[in-house]
């Protein structure tokens, strides 16, 4: 049974302190942009660039929904590294939605640049660093794992 | 096994109780960077208006105060003039060595302009105000249909804006200001004078008195002249004619500011002295429950030196990661929300340059990655001599 200290990536203690963050923040990410900062399709006959971002976030944001779940609740090292990498990915994408991909409003006061912006920067980059931290334990227990069965000879 | 090598297994035996006084350098690392760049922030936001508004003195016409304020530091466009005869006689008035006019023009918030902007208009030949800033971002002086930008509009050099129904080129883009200039258009007395031509054939256009009005007349005053004997002679002589003194309410902001600097430079310095007053106190503890632990190495062979080396090892890792987690998060979730305190703040606050910014992060890294060997060196001291005495007691 793992202690309170026990952050082993095989322990459920670990994959709480990794998993849950990245699904809360997913969450974050596909419900913001488009619920709570309200982006619109169109203002005064204009198509704003941000409603096509929200919608592209709300995609992204289950995406790593999905991977932070399967790594909270997967038993298998590989199967947490596959995670891992595959949220690291999604989070590359909503870093990528809004800075190079489909863009922001044209005015840099907007509520999409001075709040959508900097919340999806922040995000992005928590599940980036998360996500690494998990790949790397997911290889170390691997790792381990390869060596253990070496020294038993099987 | 390396002295380092020690130290970082002891530190992931106990993973605890390394997650938690790392975060609590993480957290002071976290609100020395927040304090500091803050406090520089605001003392650089005072400066860049300062040396933005530039003239001595600026003249406009009386009930136009608000439209003026909007327009520099909020980025509220405005349109007001002041009479042409009123202009003349501001340039002879005692007291003031030499006078430039500008033109404020405000864009419509419809498809015929490119987006809701201030339009300023000066006079080159006797500017002294918009040109020193043009040649200190490198950009030339705007011809006839051509234009110089400030930062927060989303258009590149060469790019074309629509004013109107004139297409202008953009010959020039300011660095940011944090002030309304960083959404305002600056053009050249023969563009303004064609943009205002296009601008009176709208729907809800403000008609230019006379050709020679101007909204508002920068000045140098003479040195040595009292400002409230002069701003209470203007009012007197020149009637609709309102003066503000930039310099003077700037220096009144910035003494005010002081304070204000002061607290928040004052917070994290006091965090930084109690997170290290705790981590002496962790230390000492922990030291004292490792007692039996050094006691075996000393017995194993190890020198006061290598347990010396051991703990400050321990206690540079524990510092590092600490304060390296802590500046990692202020960079990537509270630095990326600096649009909008810029925003909210208007001209009151501007973020340093990279230039500025990182050297400060570093120096937020250093201070608070050394509060680990601080507190490991405070409680070493007395550690030695009560491990040796542990040592003679085990042998007896």
């Amino acid at each position: 049974m793992a202690s309170v200290g026990d952050v082993r990536p095989d322990s459920k203690t670990g994959r709480n302190i990794l998993g849950v963050p990245i699904l809360v923040i997913g969450v974050a990410i596909a419900v913001v942009p488009r619920l709570v900062y309200q982006a619109f399709e169109s203002m005064d006959g204009m198509v704003m660039q941000c409603y096509a971002t929200a919608n592209a976030e709300i995609a992204v944001g289950a995406a790593i929904v999905i991977f932070g779940g399967l790594y909270f609740f997967a038993k298998s090292a590989t199967l947490r590294l596959t995670a891992s990498l595959l949220a690291l990915l999604s989070a590359v994408f909503a870093l990528l939605f809004p800075t190079a991909l489909t863009g922001l409003c044209g005015d840099a006061h907007m509520a999409c640049h001075t709040l959508t912006l900097p919340m999806l920067i922040a995000s992005s980059s928590l599940i980036i660093l998360f996500s690494l931290i998990g790949a790397a334990l997911s290889v170390r227990t691997l790792l381990r794992a390869t060596r253990e069965r070496r020294a038993s000879g099987l | 096994m390396s002295s380092f090598s020690i130290a970082r297994n002891n530190l992931l035996h106990r993973p605890f109780r390394l997650c938690c006084l790392a975060a609590l350098i993480a957290v002071t690392a976290f609100v020395i960077a927040g304090g500091t760049l803050f406090g520089l922030g605001l003392r650089n936001g005072v400066a860049s208006t300062a040396a933005r508004l530039g003239a001595d003195a600026m003249f406009l016409p009386v009930g136009a105060e608000r439209n003026l304020e909007g327009a520099l530091l909020e980025g509220k466009p405005s349109t007001f003039y002041l009479p042409g005869d009123a202009v003349r006689a501001l340039s002879e008035l005692k007291g003031v060595k030499r006078t430039s006019p500008q033109l404020y023009i405000s864009t419509f918030d419809s498809a015929h302009c490119g987006a809701l902007v201030q339009i300023i208009g000066y006079d080159p030949e006797t500017d002294f105000v918009v040109t020193p800033w043009l040649k200190e971002n490198g950009s030339s002086e705007p011809g006839r249909g051509e234009i110089v930008i400030g930062s927060d509009i989303n258009l590149a050099l060469g790019e074309k804006m629509l004013l109107f129904g004139a297409s202008c080129v953009v010959v020039g883009k300011l660095e940011r200001t944090g002030m309304g200039f960083d959404a305002t258009v600056f053009v050249g007395k023969e563009t303004a004078r064609m943009l205002i031509d296009e601008y009176e054939t709208y729907i809800g256009a403000i008609p230019m008195p006379d050709e020679n009005a101007a909204s508002v007349v920068t000045a140098e005053i003479e040195d040595g002249l009292d400002h409230e004997t002069f701003v209470k002679e203007v009012r007197k002589e020149l009637d609709g004619v309102n003066v503000i003194l930039p310099q003077a309410i700037i220096g009144n902001l910035a003494r005010n500011l002081d304070l204000t600097i002061g607290v928040l430079m004052g917070i994290p310095a006091l965090l930084w002295v109690l997170s290290a007053f705790v981590l002496v106190i962790v230390s000492t503890i922990t030291l004292h429950e490792r007692k039996r632990e050094f006691g075996v190495l000393r017995a194993l062979g190890a020198t006061r030196k290598k347990l010396l080396e051991i703990l400050l090892a321990e206690s540079v890792l524990l510092g590092v990661l600490g304060a390296g987690a802590g500046v990692l998060l202020f960079c990537v979730t509270a630095l990326p929300f600096n649009a909008l305190l810029e925003s909210k703040l208007a001209s009151e606050y501007l973020l340093p340059s990279a230039d500025v910014t990182v050297p400060v992060l570093i120096a937020c890294f250093l201070l608070c990655a050394a509060g680990g060997p601080i507190a490991a060196f405070a409680s070493a001291a007395g550690i030695g001599r009560a491990e040796t005495s542990l040592i003679m007691r085990e042998d007896v």
